[in-house]
């Protein structure tokens, strides 16, 4: 039954495409080659991959080419495009290698739906670009999110589809904005061409949390080397000596030779990373065919020894003339992906946590010099060698070689598309898309590691596989002074997730990981399927090609409702004045002007299982232990979900308005893009927390309403433009200011998933989309922290704002500089605002391992006394009331002179540490300058190559990351815990980023 | 030709929108999870719960409030001085109680009603009870007859903990009776308290009805006969009723706690393990390992997780016999502390030199402080200290708070999504949500 009308659907298609083929010959549709250098005629991929005038378009949108995501060096087309496009931000979670990279266009337009990520097009077809965790995201590992799979040497242009007029005719999906990603293809009579291009990037670590190097493992000065403490509280390295076993030793007896140990520097621990990228594409074309083949490799060795992402693509698309006015083409891209990921984040068996966390006593290298010698990190009973005598956290050298996580993907994707053209004017298409992939993992914890000291296998396999079909049709008129454009279409899409895994626990034989070694074992599975059909029209109007008018509708059914007759019903419109002709002005100053208005509405269908209420297998625990999952002592357990569905759904919807400007000034030197717009989203869909007294702790409703309003700015400007040397400057600018307006009645706060008991991220009325919250001081009336009689701040375990993760502002700035043969480039990112929680600092200001906890930035060192300082006032703060001095005056409410020692003390018996007290303190600026990009290339002329079968070579020189600069003080502050999720700004052990320098070559032959 | 081939499209588009609905309508249902499931799965589920709401956040609170361990790290070291302990701590037990176990209840009430299964309908109203009485000794007010209501009512009201006290004795009379009624379904493998003994249920009852008639002690309802008769109709069965764990997953939640998941946090010192030192008590190597760190009889993997022990309700009655008759209690008390050390396993020789050398003579002050290291690991040492004021105990430096907390404060999802009902301001000082001011404004009813 279920395929019964897909079946249909084919068959009548095939059937319709033979009638077609018997078709008397008529004139044929021409492929389109845009000449996208011509500016005025500049034509961009608008939604349903149709090319038009830039110049007709009432609504923002903005191509990045495939060269430039290219020559980013990034092995992911979404971090490629950062800095380039306005009204988006990219953040890369970590220098991982395969680690997911976040896209979000014109801030958040829902509460939860996506992760308010873009929905992904290529060539018209949708795909998946979701970040599946096989874990819980603050923890686990990097995954990647799946636009990885695509290869950057494929893509001819990506055009971002920011606005609802814009993305309107996507329905549902395209509530956050579209991504439209065209590949190349080969054209009629174009000659056979190869590339080939390689490059190779070396790259490191760009930025570490700061940690001291003076003071050994143990507490109030004794050294507890070689035991269990946790502490960097020992004595000073200087104050230590080695015995005659070569031990470190406070014992004065045992000490031979001189005091003082050299201090370990773990950091070195990181490794140069390199990244091959290698790829071949051919194309070309006959009279009525053309064809385009790639293939690349990509091998990605991060800075974490053993960390490797690899990815190998193939790429075929051809297009053939069946009959004068029956195109067909057809595209298949395979990609097998995967690597060697690490253990991360929250995590005892987490790198960064167990490295940072080290103290400088202890080489967790011990000595060893290849990252893969086990006399690093396995005693020679068995058991695990850390700093904390096997217990604690797991040793870096550990993680990396005993808890491997690998995943291997491999993925179809691809379409077949008829374009018949039945009369003049009219073209009906159908194109058949699909994706598909199965992402095949494997997580090991093996016997004596931290997170699971009996050993945990999980073996997973995930299968996500997105049909969609497209018919539609094209008409145009000419009507002398106004033309028409007539677009109509169909659109059937359906969506199955499938995953199956078997995770393992109490292993036996160690380094033997098959699931037959597990003691215990469990089996998953479940099934995500989404279905919805729609049917979408756009008129285009055009007068005297100065007046644009487009029209758009679309209509959705979804089976996400629990009426699935439900419409969702998006209209839009927009239009474009092109005032110099209009006017009829022609200056040498001003070229050209352009007036955009748009208003679209766009809705969103609720999420997979919203619609119904259901019982769970039963399991229960709490943020402190796993607890009882079921089977448990062999009996099956459900329980009513705690989550209340809701039949009566109804579709959220976002309004947007938009205003835009262009002009071109000075003989088109200048070109300045405005673009002002406000959105509205309402009735939006999300599991209300209710009171668990009912019984339920959410429930699903359409609760809420949220606005963005932005400005974008595009500049550019051909500085220098003469035959030798040329010299163009870009800027563009993203400010959106986001404001969650309502939630459910009654609800003033709704958490977003993986938030931290330090600082979650939360949807709060009258705040800006996923404010921090965490605990705060006890605090006057105005807000000054109040102090005790010993000098320290009071807790206070109410939670409150404590940052906003939103940038104020995004800034990028290109510079394009050709002088003969030579090009040279720059791209600097400026993102200016967006709060971190720098849950490392706090967690490692407890250790006793953070700089500060040696030297604080006023100077006060380890052991000195200091009176504390609140952040937010940026005072001492005042005696809380009640507060009594030595001589028995009551000193409430004066300012607080009482100094506190810079030690153990104040960090793991006070509340100065991230453990012990306020996360406040541990919000910290995530601005950055930085230049993401510097090239130089050098292409030879052609008489140069005149001998060899080469027509053309470039080779050249990059650089990525080499500079930041940012107030941040921990790693890169391109960094999120979760990933690519609606939960931004938290930082707890993150993986450092990196910087590299890229050697690249291409030839053509 | 053109004009059929278009209506070829035509009508393929026009048929697959005639049968949309019923296309979309075969992916509506999530099909990983049923609509509806037995009593028999539903069951364990609540028990399950049940052993998370006894033993795991709230127990290891009260615990270090009675100075029965100590907090040694992160989180756990400041609960030591009543620091770092907020609304939402109290978010899991509490829903894993109102939104888990006792809402699989209700509906397993539903359902045998349904079914004509008393006996299901006795065993669901039972294990309500255990649920309502560990709350309300922890919250005080708590929802109840609004409570559970769904969709219906979201916002329920807060009953007081005097009427909680009445529903929880109507329900256990009301329960046992069930018990003995024509069942069509009747537990088994799916207890997993019982295995399906309805007469273990039915002692279990008792114990519960000795246990709360016995926490009003401070009220003017208190009544020491039936305290003395609900006890003596417990003891007619020698009846454990505890959760079993398993060795590799599903472990006692003490040793998730102690060993896998928080190891450190929390070590065994304190002024229980003094008062045993001083009293050479044979039960310190089983309470405490050599490094103080883990548990081995209340601790291991596998160790069960006691709800109503035959021990417990030797010492209510003990209790309720002592005002009245010393030597009485004398006899209960030492069958008690037998019976403890017994299902402990301590050598019998030693449990007679441990008696023998107690004090002689037989007070409140004496039965509660052997009560207290008996009932280690249950939160009802921290009733018992609340009502007798036995053990004596003081506030460590450097406190939080004015003196020993004396409840809890109630959990953050109360405040953010059903604040109006909530008896108690969230603006409340620290001293008020924790009944430590000088005012007792929030002390339990029967704190008195």
């Amino acid at each position: 039954m279920k395929n019964k009308f897909l079946l249909v659907w084919s068959f009548l298609i095939a059937f319709s495409a033979t009638a077609f083929a018997q078709n008397e010959p008529e004139k044929g549709e021409v492929p389109q080659v845009p000449d996208v250098f011509e500016q005025l005629e500049e034509v961009v991929v608008t939604a349903g991959g149709i090319s038009r005038e830039k110049k007709a378009l009432g609504f923002g949108v903005e191509e990045v080419k495939g060269a430039s995501i290219k020559e980013s060096g990034e092995s992911n087309i979404i971090s490629g495009i950062s800095a380039k496009v306005s009204g988006v931000q990219v953040t890369n979670s970590s220098g991982a290698a395969g680690a997911a990279s976040y896209i979000k266009i014109r801030g958040n337009a829902t509460f939860t739906a996506n992760d308010n990520q873009p929905l992904m097009v290529v060539d018209g077809v949708p795909i998946d670009n979701s970040q599946i965790a096989t874990s819980d995201l603050r923890s686990g590992v990097a995954n990647s999110n799946r636009a990885i799979d695509i290869n950057p040497d494929d893509i001819e242009t990506i055009s971002v589809l920011k606005g609802g007029a814009a993305a309107a005719l996507y329905g549902t999906r395209g509530a956050n904005g579209v991504i439209l990603i065209t590949t190349k293809k080969g054209a009629y009579g174009q000659d056979f061409k190869v590339n080939v291009s390689s490059s190779m990037e070396i790259s490191q670590v760009n930025k570490m949390p700061e940690t001291q190097n003076k003071y050994s493992q143990g507490y109030f000065g004794s050294y507890a080397g070689g035991t269990s403490n946790p502490f960097s509280y020992g004595p000073a390295l200087t104050d230590l000596g080695y015995d005659a076993n070569g031990a470190i030793t406070q014992d004065s007896s045992s000490v031979v030779g001189n005091w003082g140990v050299n201090p370990y520097d773990n950091t070195a621990f990181f490794q140069r990373g390199r990244r091959l990228n290698n790829s071949l594409t051919m194309s070309g074309g006959g009279d009525k065919s053309s064809y385009y083949l790639s293939i690349a490799n990509l091998q990605d060795e991060g800075i974490v020894p053993l960390n490797r992402f690899d990815r190998t693509t193939i790429r075929l698309t051809g297009t053939g003339q069946i009959s004068t006015n029956l195109k067909a083409t057809a595209s298949l891209a395979y990609s097998n992906s995967g690597g060697y990921r690490v253990q991360q984040g929250s995590n005892t068996s987490g790198l960064m946590l167990g490295l940072l966390r080290t103290p400088p006593s202890f080489d967790n290298s011990g000595g060893a010099t290849d990252p893969t010698d086990r006399a690093a990190f396995i005693n020679a009973d068995g058991s695990q060698r850390n700093y904390r005598a096997g217990g604690g956290y797991d040793n870096p050298y550990w993680t990396i070689n005993m808890n491997p996580f690998t995943d291997d993907v491999n993925r179809v994707f691809g379409y077949t598309k008829f374009d018949w053209s039945p009369a003049e004017r009219l073209l009906v298409s159908y194109r058949y898309g699909i994706d598909q992939y199965s992402d095949v993992r494997k997580q090991i914890i093996s016997i004596n590691s931290r997170t699971f000291p009996g050993g945990s296998i999980a073996d997973e396999v995930y299968t996500v596989k997105e049909q969609n079909h497209d018919l539609t049709a094209r008409y145009s008129m000419d009507l002398g002074i106004i033309g028409a454009n007539f677009f109509g279409g169909m659109n059937v899409n359906q969506r199955d997730r499938k995953y199956v895994g078997t995770s393992g626990s109490g292993l036996v034989l160690p380094d033997f990981y098959n699931m037959s070694n597990a003691t215990n074992q469990q089996a998953y599975e479940s099934f995500v399927g989404r279905r919805l059909w729609g049917i979408y029209g756009e008129a285009q109007f055009d007068y005297e090609d100065w007046a644009y008018l487009t029209l758009t509708a679309r209509r959705d059914q979804a089976s996400t409702f629990g009426n699935v007759s439900t419409p969702i019903l998006y209209p839009s419109a927009s239009l474009s004045l092109i005032l110099t002709d209009a006017l009829n002005i022609q200056s040498d100053v001003l070229n050209f002007a352009k007036l955009r208005l748009s208003s679209a509405k766009v809705g969103s269908e609720p999420g997979f299982a919203s619609n119904a209420t259901y019982f769970n297998q039963a399991g229960v625990g709490s943020g402190w232990i796993s607890g009882i999952s079921f089977p448990y002592l062999g009996t099956a357990g459900f329980t009513q979900s705690n989550t209340l569905g809701n039949t009566d759904l109804r579709p959220e919807y976002a309004i947007t308005n938009e205003l835009g400007a262009e002009v071109r000034l000075f003989n088109n030197k200048i070109f300045a893009d405005v673009t002002l717009y406000q959105q509205r989203s309402e009735d939006l869909i999300v599991a209300v927390p209710v009171a668990g007294s009912s019984g339920f702790t959410s429930s699903f409703m359409n609760a809420g309403s949220m606005s963005n309003t932005g400005v974008e700015l595009q500049l550019n400007a051909k500085l220098i433009d003469t035959k030798d040397l040329t010299w163009n400057a870009g800027m563009t600018f993203t400010r959106n200011r986001n404001k969650v307006i309502e939630l459910a009645e009654g609800v003033d706060v709704i958490s977003l998933p993986w938030g931290f008991f330090g600082a979650n991220q939360r949807l709060v009325a009258g705040q800006a989309y996923g404010t921090l919250y965490g605990d705060d001081w006890a605090r006057d009336d105005n807000d000054n922290a109040y102090v005790d009689a010993n000098g320290y701040p009071v807790y206070s375990s109410t939670e409150v704002v404590v940052g906003d993760p939103n940038p104020d502002y995004l800034m990028g700035i290109t510079s394009n500089l050709n002088y003969k043969n030579w090009s040279f480039g720059m791209l600097w990112d400026i993102r200016q605002g967006g709060d971190i929680w720098n849950g490392t600092r706090g967690a490692l200001y407890y250790f006793g391992t953070h700089t500060d906890t040696d030297v604080l930035p006023d100077g006060t060192a380890r052991g000195e006394n200091f009176v504390w300082e609140d952040v937010v006032m940026g005072n001492s703060g005042v005696y809380a009331p009640g507060t009594v001095n030595a001589d028995g005056d009551d000193i409430s409410g004066q300012p607080n002179t009482t100094e506190i020692p810079n030690d153990i003390e104040s960090y793991v018996l006070g509340p100065l540490s991230g453990f012990t007290g306020a996360s406040r303190p541990f919000i910290e600026d995530g601005s950055w300058v930085r230049l993401r990009n510097v090239s130089a290339n050098y292409t030879f002329n052609s008489d140069a190559l005149s001998g060899t079968k080469l027509k053309g070579l470039s080779v050249g020189v990059s650089g990525r990351n080499l500079f930041l600069s940012t107030p941040y003080r921990g790693v890169d502050p391109e960094t999120n815990l979760s990933g690519a999720t609606n939960s931004q700004g938290a930082d707890y052990f993150n993986m450092p980023n990196t910087m590299g320098i890229i050697f690249n070559l291409k030839a053509n032959l | 030709m053109k004009i059929k081939s278009l209506l070829f499209v035509a009508v393929a588009a026009v048929s697959f929108t005639a049968c949309s609905d019923a296309w979309l309508e075969e992916y509506r249902l999530d099909e990983n999870r049923p609509a509806d499931v037995s009593m028999q799965v539903l069951l364990p589920s609540a028990q399950a719960s049940f052993g998370m709401t006894q033993g795991d956040v709230l127990p290891r609170l009260t615990s270090i409030f009675m100075q029965q361990m100590t907090g040694t790290d992160r989180q756990s070291l400041a609960h030591n001085r009543y620091a770092q302990i907020g609304e939402g701590d109290f978010s899991t037990p509490w829903n894993n109680s109102y939104a888990g176990g006792l809402y699989d209840l209700k509906l397993i009430e539903g359902k045998a009603v349904e079914l004509n299964s008393p006996a299901y309908e006795g065993v669901a109203k039972i294990m309500t009870a255990m649920y309502l009485g560990i709350l309300t000794d922890h919250f005080g007010d708590i929802p109840y007859t609004e409570a559970l209501q769904g969709s219906d009512e979201l916002k329920a009201s807060f009953d007081s903990q005097e009427s909680i006290y009445a529903a929880i004795q109507t329900l256990l009379t009301d329960g046992k009776a069930k018990l003995t009624q024509t069942s069509d379904l009747t537990p088994g493998g799916d207890d997993l308290i019982h295995g399906g003994d309805l007469a273990a249920w039915g002692a279990t009852a008792d114990g519960l009805r000795a246990r709360y008639l016995n926490h009003l002690s401070e009220t003017s309802s208190y009544n020491a006969t039936d305290v003395i008769a609900a006890c003596d109709a417990a003891l007619a069965a020698n009846v454990y009723s505890a959760l079993r764990f398993e060795s590799a997953l599903n472990q006692n939640p003490w040793n998730q706690f102690t060993v896998i998941d928080r190891p450190g946090y929390i070590s065994q010192f304190g002024t229980m393990y003094d008062m045993m030192d001083s009293a050479s008590d044979p039960r310190i190597p089983l309470y405490r390992s050599a490094d103080s760190l883990t548990m081995p009889f209340y601790g291991s993997a596998t160790s069960v997780l006691p709800i109503v022990t035959p021990f417990e309700v030797m010492f209510i009655k003990a209790e309720a016999q002592v005002a009245t008759d010393a030597n009485a209690a004398r006899t209960t008390l030492e069958a008690a502390i037998r019976s403890h050390m017994g299902w402990m396993s301590v050598d019998t020789a030693a449990i007679s030199t441990y008696i023998a050398a107690l004090p002689g003579t037989t007070d409140l002050e004496l039965i509660m402080n052997e009560k207290y290291v008996a009932m280690f690991t249950s939160s009802e040492s921290w009733t018992d200290w609340r009502r007798t004021g036995f053990p004596t105990l003081s506030a460590p430096d450097g406190a939080n708070l004015a003196s020993i907390p004396r409840r809890m404060p109630y959990p953050e999802g109360e405040y953010l999504y059903n604040s109006a009902n909530v008896p108690m301001p969230l603006t409340s000082t620290p001293d008020e949500k924790f009944g430590t001011d000088a005012a007792g404004t929030y002390r339990l009813w029967w704190d008195m």
